[in-house]
């Protein structure tokens, strides 16, 4: 191995103030926001998205603009905000582009043929064949609300509407999936008489 | 009618893995009769539901590894953002150094030329510059200004050039 000489040393360590220096944040307190909500970011965008390699992609642009956007929060529920707020436009510019998730591109006989017989697959392709024929915005709120846990502020915030609006959105989103969802799978579901008392 | 008194009651049992088994009676009973109630309770069960499957199946990268990209990238848009004025203004300089160029060759007393002289008179603009204004702007602008401003015209570029490359 080639020994490095000092200037060049002293090359790295100046390289690595620049970069500290052009981000708020420390690298000790990006590890703890990431470890904590790296998981459920990914999650989100490849619900979203429809896509895990596109959310491969956009999990680490995220966290770049977030670093990059120099914005003090108050709180840890602000970050998180902000993380998903960035997300979600990532996704939209995406769409806009052209790069529309794999999944909502597929054609319904192939997705057949990609059925894994297994329960617990049929369901999740269900799922993601229903949630395909959301609007994005439906698909983000069901997610935030649902999987997230998200107030109806905090999700107006990530979404980009009036707070005021999410209750009847999310309602209005709710229930086209659950209708998708029973046409999907005519045994499932409450109102199909799945859970009798 | 979107809304109902008991939705939080239904998330709270979706939530805690209660529902529909080991929820009240109850409520599996009013789940049965509201339709916001239902709707709620199948998204919700389906989503929480697929929400393990994802956290489960994500494979992200580690913190320090995205950390470490973040850097490199902020490093690049930092030389990239720094390298746009520094283009623009050779750019500008380089078009004016070519003009001046080409109009002080256009200046230039008949014969001297002659023939690529006509060919690149053709390609300037129809405007008259002469020797007679260039005298003009020698008598009304100091010389020294003068040499000093032309100068700096032609190797402003070249000087930055050399100052970017070797970055």
């Amino acid at each position: 191995m080639r020994d490095v000489t000092l200037s060049e040393v002293e090359q790295l360590r100046a390289e690595a103030g620049a970069a500290d220096a052009v981000f708020e944040m420390d690298e000790a307190t990006f590890r703890a926001l990431y470890d904590r909500t790296a998981r459920a970011l990914w999650a989100y965008l490849a619900r979203i998205t429809g896509s895990a390699d596109l959310a491969d992609d956009l999990l680490q642009e995220t966290y770049y603009r977030f670093l990059r956007s120099r914005s003090s929060y108050e709180s840890d529920a602000h970050r998180r905000n902000a993380l998903f707020r960035i997300a979600t436009n990532l996704a939209h510019d995406c769409r806009r582009r052209g790069l529309r998730a794999h999944l909502v591109a597929i054609r319904d006989d192939e997705l057949t043929a990609a059925i894994d017989v297994a329960a617990e697959t049929e369901r999740r392709t269900d799922l993601a064949r229903a949630l395909s024929h959301l609007r994005p915005r439906e698909r983000a709120m069901l997610w935030l609300a649902y999987a997230q846990g998200s107030t109806h502020r905090d999700i107006a915030s990530v979404v980009g509407v009036k707070a005021e609006s999410v209750r009847l959105l999310l309602f209005r989103a709710r229930h086209k999936l659950a209708e998708l969802l029973r046409t999907e799978r005519p045994g499932h579901g409450t109102k199909a008489g799945r859970h009798h008392v | 009618m979107y809304e109902c008194d008991r939705e939080q009651d239904v998330l709270d049992a979706v939530a805690a893995g209660r529902w529909p088994e080991r929820c009240d009676d109850d409520l599996r009973v009013h789940v049965n009769s509201c339709g916001v109630c239902a709707d709620l309770a199948d998204v919700a069960g389906v989503v929480v539901e697929d929400r393990e499957t994802a956290r489960s199946e994500a494979h992200i990268p580690s913190a320090g590894i995205v950390w470490w990209r973040a850097q490199l990238r902020a490093r690049e848009d930092a030389a990239r953002a720094a390298g746009r004025p520094v283009a623009f203004i050779q750019g500008v300089a380089a078009s004016v150094a070519v003009w001046l160029l080409m109009s002080l060759v256009r200046a230039l007393p008949a014969g001297y030329f002659s023939e690529w002289r006509t060919w690149a008179t053709s390609l300037l603009p129809s405007f008259k510059f002469t020797m007679a204004d260039v005298a003009h702007v020698t008598a009304t602008v100091p010389l020294v200004v003068f040499i000093v401003v032309v100068a700096w015209l032609v190797l402003a570029p070249v000087a930055i050039y050399f100052a970017a490359a070797d970055e």
